[in-house]
């Protein structure tokens, strides 16, 4: 029985993931890059207990939850360095391959596109969850002071992971679309700052310009700017939940038993009646959100790495039965037989299309003496 | 096995295949010969499913290659010309990795890869590095992992750019032997000489065209007649140029020391004629014979002709 569950993970598993894995195990980089990730957050984690001690042994009582902090400040840096590695971990993965040569071979296989886009996100992704493990004992500092549980911890993860895939996506697909490592890599943070900061400005933007235009016009046109923050509208919110970032914020705020953006939200009445279930269910919403857009940005990845594209394929098919119908009217043969008179082919730049088809040979013979036939009598007429 | 019809593809404005036609047969090598740029690695980067054509057909092993392009990559084994190997790879576990690409695993893809290995004597180097191989060593290897889901057409693009002769001639064995086991197989090369000794059939091509093509000994045959004609004589070697001089088929006289060597257009029963009118004339004829069919000439002429009728 565990034989055979064996045999068939073995088999699902996908082969590229397998690879990289192998490889990366192989190679002294992740190793020293956990290391040396693991010695900064355990220095934050050291001096921010240190700063607390500190504060406690000024005061008169001391300030336990204080501890807690240890907590946020190695969850918010280990957000910002996430936000730095996951790209330049998944940039290079098709790119890479295609500056060593071997995508192409990867694409002669049966293989997918998306198998190996998938596979290779899978790979950095599990680099990745290297980090955040090895961080797991950092973060946990804080329970030794009592006031967090586990839930909490794991929690932070699932956040982070989500946050990772989405961020990992868009580093695929910048590495399919662009042929070299270091334009993939750039061009995947503008990406990322891009569609992180995209809807804060397209929000913001629009309120500043509305508010100003009322302002300066009538004070009835106040009221379309109000419309912005209509309740019934109720704009804000969606444009918040498809951001991937709020989640992580909200639970953050959360956790730390800080008023969490839903819950601002829904003071400001932002909700409105039609989206009350978004106030109720903000994070799992959020995390579908990023995992479609996560979904859209693989399947963009996958359609760039396949070398024909379907659309092409229809093209191609109407162009033949054109060129078919063509080539049918004066000839008057079946398909089958034209495709046998085509074996042996003559030039048809060749200046003899006035000359019956002759079979591969003879064309081969007539056309090496005959151009040189009238120079050979010249010769030997000077002779 | 392989029938190309009316296959057009652009880069831009330039046409790289114009209308290609071609077909090889089951069990042929065929080599693809041709300048650079003629359009052999275009043609066979769309074999594989790594081009999109603008339009035509491919057929491979009866299947339209252009639109079931998933079946054909079970078919089809292509070794690029251009590749690279993974660092911090073992040869097994290459081999292995390929062979899960094609969902191959377990005790049959080890036994498929160790004979594979031994085919193209790479056997005692299965725990090597991959990237410590010499490239002689790593094209074989290539073949090897092009060959591991058993397809029935290999596509090799310029196999033995960059290597050795001795490399080469290993390469050369590799391929007869695979030629013994009723592969078809396609190879591009621009050497001439080593494609007249692996291929069956060899197709010239020449800017987006097949200008030739048939078996190798036709193609020899045939361009024997070009070759010119070496006659050594030992004496009256006065008469003799005086009775070559009267042969209507011979076109060109010069003469190297003791050797006369003439253009001659004439077949196999006008030479005969022409050696015992020499006798007969009183000439000590010691050596009597034209060069073997040459394909870089061949492919020279086929080329050059193709260029003066545009």
């Amino acid at each position: 029985m565990l034989d055979k569950i064996k045999h068939i993970r073995k088999m699902n598993m996908n082969p590229i993931l397998k690879k990289e894995l192998r490889l990366g195990s192989r190679s002294i980089r992740i190793p020293l890059a956990v290391m040396f990730y693991d010695i900064v957050l355990a220095a934050i984690a050291v001096i921010n207990i240190a700063v607390v001690s500190m504060g406690n042994r000024m005061a008169e009582d001391i300030n336990f939850s204080g501890y807690l902090s240890v907590f946020q400040v190695i969850g918010w840096t280990q957000l910002g360095i996430t936000m730095l590695i996951v790209p330049i971990l998944t940039a290079g993965s098709i790119a890479g391959e295609r500056e060593k040569q071997t995508l192409e071979i990867m694409l002669t296989t049966p293989k997918k596109p998306i198998t190996i886009i998938c596979g290779k996100l899978l790979a950095s992704l599990s680099n990745y969850l290297i980090f955040v493990i090895s961080s797991i004992p950092i973060m946990a500092i804080a329970f030794v002071l009592g006031g967090m549980n586990w839930f909490a911890l794991l929690g932070y993860i699932v956040m982070v992971i989500v946050l990772a895939v989405y961020l990992g996506s868009i580093g695929v697909f910048c590495s399919s679309v662009f042929k070299k490592t270091i334009i993939s890599i750039v061009m995947s943070f503008l990406l990322e700052g891009l569609i992180l900061s995209i809807p804060f400005c397209i929000f913001f933007g629009v309120i500043i310009v509305v508010e100003l235009v009322a302002e300066i016009y009538n004070d009835a046109m106040l009221n379309t700017a109000a419309a912005w923050w209509d309740p019934n509208f109720g704009i804000l919110p969606l444009i918040l939940t498809v951001h991937p970032l709020t989640g992580f914020f909200d639970y953050m705020m959360r956790v730390m038993n800080l008023t969490s953006i839903s819950e601002i939200l829904k003071s400001a009445n932002c909700f409105g009646k039609i989206m009350p279930i978004l106030a109720n269910a903000w994070i799992p919403l959020n995390i579908i959100c990023s995992g479609g857009i996560s979904y859209f940005f693989l399947r963009m990845a996958a359609k760039s790495l396949n070398p024909l594209k379907k659309g092409k394929k229809k093209k191609i098919a109407a162009q033949n039965r054109y060129m078919q119908a063509q080539q049918k009217k004066p000839a008057g043969v079946p398909p089958q037989e034209q495709a046998q008179l085509y074996q042996p082919q003559q030039p048809p730049a060749n200046g003899q299309a006035t000359q019956p088809p002759v079979p591969d040979m003879n064309g081969i013979t007539e056309r090496l003496t005959q151009p040189d036939l009238p120079a050979r009598q010249e010769q030997k007429e000077s002779q | 096995m392989v029938t190309i019809h009316n296959l057009t593809k652009s880069y831009g404005r330039f046409r790289a295949l114009n209308n290609l036609n071609l077909h090889i047969d089951q069990g042929d090598i065929f080599g693809f010969v041709g300048p650079n740029g003629a359009g052999k690695t275009t043609t066979m980067r769309i074999i594989c499913g790594l081009l999109q054509a603008d339009w035509g057909e491919v057929y491979i092993d009866g299947v339209d290659a252009l639109m079931h392009n998933d079946m054909i990559k079970r078919k089809v084994g292509y070794v690029p010309d251009f590749f690279g190997v993974y660092d911090n790879f073992k040869v097994m576990e290459y081999m292995e990795f390929y062979g899960s690409m094609y969902d191959l695993n377990g005790e049959t893809l080890h036994k498929t890869i160790l004979g594979l290995l031994d085919l193209v004597n790479l056997s005692d180097k299965q725990d090597a590095y991959v990237d410590g191989l010499s490239r002689g060593m790593k094209q074989r290897l290539c073949v090897a992992r092009a060959l591991i889901h058993n397809p029935k057409l290999l596509i090799l693009d310029e196999p033995a750019s960059g290597l050795d002769p001795r490399a080469r001639f290993e390469m050369k064995e590799v391929l007869k032997n695979l030629g013994a086991m009723g592969k078809t197989i396609i190879i591009s090369s621009h050497i001439l000489p080593e494609l007249g000794e692996m291929c069956n059939s060899i197709g010239v091509m020449e800017k987006g065209n097949l200008v030739a093509s048939g078996k190798v000994e036709e193609i020899t045959r045939r361009s024997r007649h070009s070759n010119p004609l070496t006659i050594r004589v030992l004496d009256n070697k006065d008469t003799a140029i005086q009775i070559l001089k009267q042969t209507p088929w011979v076109e060109k006289i010069s003469i190297r020391d003791d050797s006369i060597i003439i253009a001659f257009s004439g077949d196999d029963e006008e030479m005969s004629q022409l050696l015992s009118a020499l006798v007969t004339g009183g000439v000590k004829v010691s050596n009597f014979h034209r060069e073997p069919g040459n394909l870089e000439t061949l492919f020279l002429e086929i080329t050059g002709g193709a260029k003066d009728a545009r």
